[in-house]
């Protein structure tokens, strides 16, 4: 069994105290929906933080009515109805799949009219020290991709994208902007990895991409495929 | 063992009753997100104070957490978490964003954080939590006080790295590494002291 890692641990922590930025938080909670180990840090630095917000306090009555009032008109067919549920478990999911959706919609001129959409796969990559992050977003059936940066800073060098399967092995997605969205459409042969659980990484890497295929610079961000 | 497990069965079937409304709640149904709102609004107002301490900005703060507990009790999963710290988390988290709206986050240093006034407590409620509360404050104190001041400024005062960093003049990362370093001294005296 693995144990997490110190800089795990105070990612973690940090997530809790709501010191990182809107990306690093995005990136995190990615995490949590991915990473069982990281989701049970997260909830043993609330635990461990909760008795900083403890004190019970009475709660005048007139509290309740008010929220009552404030919900919205009941439908009748609320519960149980399969397509409401969906609708209201997407209204919970996490920051950063509402922002990627939010992205993607920004980015798609045609989706005004949205016809019954492909569930896409998304991810979004970040570092601990929250300086890279990226959001990336892959419709199967098209093999179409479209990595945003949110901060990425790669020097002289330029961000090659990799997604690394469960072996471990990387394969070169291509370079990606560093300063602008990058619309791509996946190469037939790589499209097999991109399944829920692999991971996209980005390593900094001269304009050529690695030599042979391979990455040479650290990995500067990465993050788990998961489903919207 | 057997002299607690009696109080410990109590918890755990307060728990498990509270994590299925919350569930429930997610499904649309009312009487468990008033079940819930039952069981859990005492300890949420208490958050709502910690971070505004004027009354009427907490009720409101609190009005808001339970329209947000209502909208994302379908994203609960009571496998990873335990409903009252999953809970906690929504209300402090929507709290310090009205906060952050009306600029008031990390403006403020907080040293007093730990002193201000305790709200209208209820006594037993107050007996209860002493014994963690005791752990947690006694290793905050352990650490730098500029650190503990750090830590309380950003999870009540809603601070982010980069208003630390303006507030106290450092360069981002200086600030990081000393947040995290902290972090890894608090986890560690607390587990100590577990």
């Amino acid at each position: 069994m693995t144990i997490l890692s110190e800089e795990d641990i105070a990612l973690a922590g940090e997530y809790v105290l709501g010191l990182l930025d809107a990306a690093g938080d995005a990136s995190a909670t990615a995490r949590i929906a991915t990473d069982a180990m990281f989701a049970a840090e997260v909830e043993a630095w609330r635990v461990r933080l909760a008795p900083m917000l403890s004190g019970d306090a009475n709660v005048p009555a007139h509290i309740w009515g008010n929220i009552q009032n404030a919900l919205p008109e009941q439908t009748g067919q609320d519960v149980g109805s399969g397509k409401l549920l969906f609708w209201r478990s997407l209204t919970g999911i996490s920051v950063s799949a509402a922002a990627i959706l939010g992205i993607l919609l920004l980015q798609k001129p045609d989706a005004a009219a949205p016809p019954a959409p492909e569930v896409p796969l998304i991810a979004a990559l970040g570092s601990e020290t929250g300086e890279a992050s990226l959001t990336a977003s892959y419709e199967a059936g098209t093999g179409r991709m479209i990595v945003t940066p949110v901060s990425l800073d790669t020097g002289e060098l330029y961000p090659e994208l990799w997604i690394i399967p469960a072996d471990g092995t990387p394969h070169s997605l291509g370079i990606v902007a560093s300063d602008k969205a990058t619309t791509m459409t996946v190469p037939l042969e790589s499209r097999q990895y991109m399944g829920s659980g692999g991971t996209l990484a980005i390593t900094p890497e001269l304009q050529t991409g690695g030599p042979g295929g391979k990455p040479t610079g650290p990995v500067i961000a990465s993050g788990k495929i998961t489903t919207l | 063992m057997a002299a607690d497990s009696a109080s410990s069965d109590l918890d755990s079937a307060r728990r498990a009753r509270l994590a299925d409304a919350l569930v429930r709640t997610g499904h649309g149904d009312r009487s468990a997100f008033e079940a819930v709102y039952r069981a859990t609004s005492a300890k949420l107002f208490g958050v709502c104070l910690r971070i505004f301490p004027d009354r009427n900005e907490a009720e409101e703060a609190l009005q808001d957490a339970y329209l947000t507990i209502w909208n994302k009790a379908a994203s609960f999963e009571s496998g990873r978490a335990s409903p009252i710290s999953w809970l906690v988390a929504v209300t402090r988290n929507r709290a310090i964003d009205r906060l952050r709206a009306r600029g008031k986050a990390g403006m403020t240093s907080l040293d007093e954080a730990a002193e201000i006034a305790d709200p209208a407590p209820l006594a037993d409620a107050q007996l209860l939590a002493s014994g963690e509360n005791h752990v947690l404050h006694g290793c905050i104190e352990a650490l730098e006080r500029r650190d503990a001041n750090f830590i309380r400024s950003a999870f009540i005062g809603g601070a982010t790295y980069a208003d630390l960093a303006a507030r106290e003049g450092e360069p981002l990362g200086t600030v990081k590494s000393r947040i995290r370093r902290a972090l890894i001294k608090l986890r560690g005296c607390m587990e100590g002291a577990s």
